[in-house]
């Protein structure tokens, strides 16, 4: 995977990421053992080239403790309406424990979430079941960027 | 293979969370550490220790496990919204096989649902150890309902299945017994007609409107597909499905003929399972069910309803050709303009669309000799022998056809029946004047 320089989000995809989508953050142990877990809320700072997420502390052992040894990581982020998808991929460099006042934000982006799966047809307490209060914000930075739209066109870099 | 005693979740216990109604995730790892995540539309349980994943737009995590064959899969169990997380270790690609076509066809079903053809190619089906299975966070997660299947009802129905005197009660016993024991009361039956090539729809219930008389050529959306594959085809999430396939879209779209009778349909279809009927190697026909509850219909669903249906099948399939007898006055009413097109066998009554096809042809000749004889009683061996039918040699498919034909009659006029009399007789009901007209 190579890349020369950092990738710049725009304006138009940053109004994707932060439109409350699905998200899936992953990570991986020294070893090369991946792991997964929810992502809520993305929000890109005015740098562009930087992208914060949020995970569920109840879910955040071993993507902290993956990310001590190895600080790279994936965030997939896909409509559930349209199936449009991106990824984004880079080095985490910042981890923050404390985010009481991060709630607003992810709670809108949950929000936002919940609603485009109703839309779809799914049980809205179920995906009320999938978050928890407390959160920890990643913030990583963006190395690579691919379109992740289902088709043949998968995989292509943005 | 490790047992699903091994595994703090054993995979027989989540069966909900393998039903695809919210799409998992997978992450795999490159060479470099690199992790990648994408979302994955069904992981399918083989085994107490294997899953198979279908190869579409995998790009990376192909090549991430052929240098690292570990993965690691989010799985969601849709009632509760409980998660698992699944390690996975890649074993190989199946590419072919019947676990492969049973994938193929479900994922073509549903791209042709929205009158798709080759969305999605479905390279392999990849074959993963499953390692470790555990609630993510480590909390206490109902597992989700399960349907209860009552055996004894099963087997109830098949004796009453087996006992049918007619076709008309096979018919309606397999749709009670779909709407009872899977406790959905939207299904509708279609029979494979005489060309072989398209299925006709014979019996619905739960529906506005019946949709009796509706076809789908073989391999023409979901049920087309589901019939020329002989899979039976589970949908689980018709709506995501139905994004998933549109976001893929290459535009392939099939047209449909204005003039025909709509599938019976639900306003919002959420899950759809569509079974062949088989006995002797052949297709018979379909049963169809149908709900606007997303996972409506789950594994064991599928196999009750296959038993049904290949039992369906047989008892048409067997089911003895009578020969016999009987009569009755028309009234006096405004005449109806029966019209009769010769190249597709249509007739309309009134200028309003009634049948075509093998059906239509059955009712211009019954009403020809009413008109030429005052005749109103018929007997299925008649019209079989008929050479001006032409009809083929299946037995079972008259019956069919008069069942489809009386339907649509008591759906579209009050003043023409038709009215089984006795085993292989049927009488004629006409209680206005006819005026025959044919055109071609």
């Amino acid at each position: 995977m190579t890349q020369t320089t950092p990738f710049r989000i725009d304006e138009s995809l940053r109004e994707f990421i932060e439109l409350g989508l699905a998200v899936q953050i992953a990570t991986a142990s020294n070893n090369g053992s991946p792991h997964v877990t929810y992502g809520w809320s993305p929000r890109v700072p005015t740098d562009g080239r930087t992208v914060e997420v949020f995970i569920d502390k109840v879910r955040s052992a071993t993507p902290l403790a993956d990310l001590k040894t190895n600080k790279k990581i994936a965030m997939t982020v896909a409509d559930p309406i349209s199936y449009r998808s991106i990824q984004l991929k880079g080095t985490v460099v910042g981890i923050e424990l404390d985010c009481a006042d991060d709630q607003a934000w992810v709670r809108n982006g949950r929000e936002g979430f919940l609603v485009r799966t109703s839309l779809i047809g799914d049980d809205p307490v179920a995906i009320r079941n999938l978050w928890y209060d407390d959160v920890v914000r990643l913030t990583f930075s963006v190395e690579f960027a691919f379109d992740q739209t289902p088709g043949p066109e998968a995989g292509r870099p943005l | 293979m490790t047992t699903d005693a091994l595994l703090e979740v054993p995979l027989s216990s989540i069966p909900l969370a393998f039903e695809g109604v919210v799409p998992a995730a997978i992450a795999t790892v490159d060479a470099e550490g690199m992790p990648n995540v994408t979302f994955l539309s069904v992981v399918h349980r083989i085994d107490d220790a294997h899953v198979a994943l279908s190869r579409q737009f995998f790009n990376k995590t192909d090549s991430n496990t052929v240098v690292n064959p570990r993965a690691q899969v989010n799985l969601i169990e849709p009632a509760s919204g409980g998660t698992y997380l699944l390690d996975l270790v890649y074993e190989r690609t199946e590419r072919n096989g019947p676990f492969f076509e049973r994938m193929r066809t479900r994922l073509d079903a549903v791209a042709a649902a929205e009158g798709m053809t080759n969305i999605f190619v479905l390279s392999g089906v990849d074959i993963c150890r499953v390692e470790a299975c555990r609630p993510n966070p480590p909390l206490e997660i109902d597992a989700g309902r399960k349907h209860n299947v009552q055996l004894e009802r099963v087997m109830a129905y098949s004796t009453k299945l087996a006992d049918a005197g007619d076709m008309e009660e096979v018919l309606d016993t397999a749709m009670a017994a779909c709407a009872e024991l899977l406790g959905n009361p939207h299904v509708f039956i279609m029979l494979l007609d005489e060309s072989g090539e398209s299925l006709y729809t014979v019996a619905s219930t739960g529906y506005a409107d019946s949709g009796m008389g509706s076809e789908v050529r073989l391999g023409v959306g979901l049920v087309g597909l589901a019939a020329e594959r002989r899979q039976s085809v589970r949908v689980t999430n018709m709506g995501r499905e139905l994004s998933y396939s549109r976001a893929t879209r290459v535009d392939d779209r099939i047209g449909v003929d204005e003039d025909d009778i709509p599938l019976p349909s639900l306003p919002a279809i959420q899950s759809q399972l569509a079974t062949p009927m088989l006995a002797a190697h052949s297709l018979v026909g379909m049963i169809c069910l149908q709900s606007e509850q997303s996972g409506r219909f789950q594994s064991d669903d599928e196999c009750i309803v296959a038993i049904l249906a290949n039992q369906v099948a047989m008892a048409l399939t067997s089911m003895p050709v009578e020969v016999a007898d009987v009569e009755e006055p028309a009234g006096e009413a405004p005449p109806v303009q029966v019209k009769y097109y010769l190249e597709d066998d249509s007739v309309f009554l009134d200028n309003e669309y009634l049948i075509k096809g093998v059906a239509g042809a059955i009712l211009w000749r019954l009403l020809q000799v009413y008109q030429a004889e005052g005749r109103r009683d018929f007997s299925n061996k008649e019209v079989r022998l008929d050479p001006s039918l032409q009809l083929p040699d299946i037995k079972d498919n008259l019956e069919a056809r008069l069942i489809l034909l009386r339907r649509r009659l008591e759906e579209r006029c009050d003043y023409l029946r038709i009215e089984k009399t006795a085993r292989g007789r049927f009488h004629l009901q006409v209680t206005r004047p006819l005026v025959l007209s044919q055109v071609g």
